[in-house]
C-alpha cells in the first residue's frame, strides 16, 4: 500500500519535473558524448584549433604593432611567451556550452542560432584571456599564476553561464 | 522561465556584481573551508575504499587540503618494503563549490526557500561528484608504475585495458572538475526549478504541415511541441 503510493507520488513528481529531469539527463549525457568525442579527435581537431589560436593570437598581436612569434601552440612577445593547452582552448567550454544549448526544449533554429553566436562569444573572449595572459605575464609575472589559474578559469566560466543564460532568456517557443 | 528572465532582465547589473563579489568572498573563504572538505571526503570515502585498495596497510592520509595514499609495496628479490605516496584530491585550487555557491546566491527571482533547496541539491550533488573523482582516483594512482632505486616495477593487478579507462575516467573528472561540474549542476536547478521556456500564440493558426512561425524551417508538427 505504501510503496503504491510512493510510487504514485513519485510518478506525479516526475510530472512535475519533466522539463527540468529530462534538461539535466540530456544535459549529462550530451557533456559526456561532448568530451568523449573532443577527448577522441584530440590530434584530428583540438590540437589544429589550438594552434590556429595561438596563430590568431600572433596576427592580433601584430596588427596591434607588438613584436611577436608563434610555433605550433606556443606564442610569444619579447620576454615571455605562453604554450596554449587544451584547457586554455575554450574548447571544451564551447563543447559545454552546446551540451547546455542542445539539452534546453527549443526550437532547433534557436538552438542553431543560440549555439554559433555563444561559440564566436566564447572563442573571441578566450583570445582575450590569451592576449590578456601575454600582457600580465610580460609586465606582471607575478600575477600570472593567480590570473590564469584562477581569475580567469572562474571568469570563463561566468562567461559561459551568462551566454546560456542570455539566450535562454531570448528562447521564445510556439505555443 | 517567465519569472526568472523577467527578474534576469530587470536586475542583471546587480546579479553582476552580487556574483562577483560573492565569489570572491567564498573562494578566499574556500581557502580555509578546504582541509576541513578534504577531512569530510576522505570519511565518505572510508567504507568505499577497502573494495577499491589492492595494497595492503596502505593509509590514507589528509594533509592540509590534500588527501593522500601511503603506500607499501614489497621488491621482489629484495628484502626491503617500499613507502610512496599518491596524491588522491586536492582542494586548494578545486573553486567548484565556490563558483557554485555564488551562482546560485546570484540568481534572482528565487525566494529564499527555492534558493535553499537548491544550495542543498546543489552542494549534495557536488560532493558526490567529487568523492566519485577521489574514487576514481584511489583505482587510477594503483595503476602507476612506481619508480624505485632498483628501476620501475609494474603494480600489482596491473592490466592495459584498466589504465585506458581510467585515463578517460581521471581526464573526464580533472577536466568536469575545473568548473564544470558547477555550471552542469547550476544549469540544471535553473531548468528543475523554472521549467520549459514559455510559450508566445501565434497571431493565425498554422497547420500542423505549415512551416512552423518560431523560423526553424521546420514543419510546425515537428518543432516547438506541436
Amino acid at each position: 500500500m505504501r510503496s503504491a503510493l510512493d510510487a504514485r507520488r513519485l510518478a506525479r513528481w516526475l510530472r512535475q519535473h519533466q522539463d527540468g529531469v529530462l534538461f539535466c539527463l540530456r544535459f549529462s549525457l550530451y557533456t559526456i558524448l561532448a568530451f568523449l568525442l573532443l577527448y577522441a579527435l584530440d590530434d584530428l581537431f583540438v590540437v589544429p584549433f589550438t594552434r590556429r589560436i595561438a596563430w590568431l593570437t600572433d596576427k592580433s598581436l601584430r596588427a596591434a604593432g607588438v613584436q611577436s612569434w608563434v610555433a605550433g601552440a606556443s606564442v610569444g612577445v619579447p620576454g615571455f611567451a605562453v604554450e596554449i593547452k587544451n584547457n586554455c582552448n575554450a574548447i571544451y567550454e564551447i563543447g559545454l556550452y552546446a551540451a547546455a544549448v542542445f539539452a534546453y526544449p527549443a526550437p532547433i533554429g534557436q538552438r542553431l542560432a543560440g549555439f554559433s553566436l555563444g561559440a564566436i562569444v566564447l572563442y573571441l573572449v578566450n583570445l582575450l584571456r590569451v592576449l590578456s595572459l601575454l600582457g600580465l605575464g610580460r609586465y606582471w609575472p607575478g600575477g600570472f599564476q593567480a590570473a590564469h589559474l584562477y581569475v580567469w578559469q572562474a571568469l570563463f566560466l561566468a562567461v559561459v553561464a551568462a551566454c546560456w543564460l542570455g539566450w535562454v532568456g531570448r528562447v521564445r517557443p510556439v505555443a | 522561465m517567465a519569472g526568472f528572465v523577467r527578474s534576469l532582465r530587470a536586475t542583471w547589473r546587480p546579479v553582476l556584481l552580487r556574483f562577483a563579489l560573492a565569489f570572491a568572498l567564498l573562494a578566499l573563504l574556500w581557502l580555509a573551508v578546504a582541509p576541513a572538505y578534504a577531512f569530510l571526503l576522505a570519511t565518505l570515502g572510508k567504507p568505499l575504499i577497502p573494495l577499491l585498495e589492492a595494497t595492503p596497510g596502505t593509509r590514507y592520509l589528509v594533509e592540509g587540503s590534500t588527501i593522500v595514499a601511503a603506500r607499501r609495496t614489497p621488491l621482489p628479490q629484495q628484502q626491503e618494503v617500499v613507502t610512496f605516496s599518491r596524491k588522491l584530491w586536492d582542494g586548494a585550487a578545486d573553486y567548484n563549490v565556490a563558483l557554485l555557491v555564488a551562482l546560485l546566491l546570484a540568481t534572482p527571482g528565487w525566494s529564499w526557500r527555492q534558493r535553499g533547496r537548491a544550495l542543498a541539491w546543489g552542494i549534495g550533488l557536488l560532493a558526490l561528484t567529487q568523492l566519485a573523482f577521489f574514487l576514481v582516483n584511489v583505482t587510477y594512482t594503483q595503476l602507476w608504475p612506481i619508480t624505485t632505486k632498483y628501476g620501475p616495477l609494474r603494480p600489482p593487478g596491473f592490466s592495459r585495458a584498466k589504465l585506458v579507462l581510467f585515463d578517460w575516467l581521471y581526464a573526464f573528472f580533472e577536466f568536469m572538475g575545473r568548473g564544470f561540474f558547477a555550471l552542469l549542476l547550476y544549469f540544471g536547478l535553473l531548468t528543475f526549478t523554472w521549467g520549459r521556456p514559455d510559450a508566445i500564440t501565434p497571431a493565425h493558426p498554422v497547420g500542423r504541415n505549415a512551416p512552423c512561425p518560431c523560423g526553424s524551417g521546420l514543419k510546425a508538427k515537428r518543432c516547438c511541441g506541436w
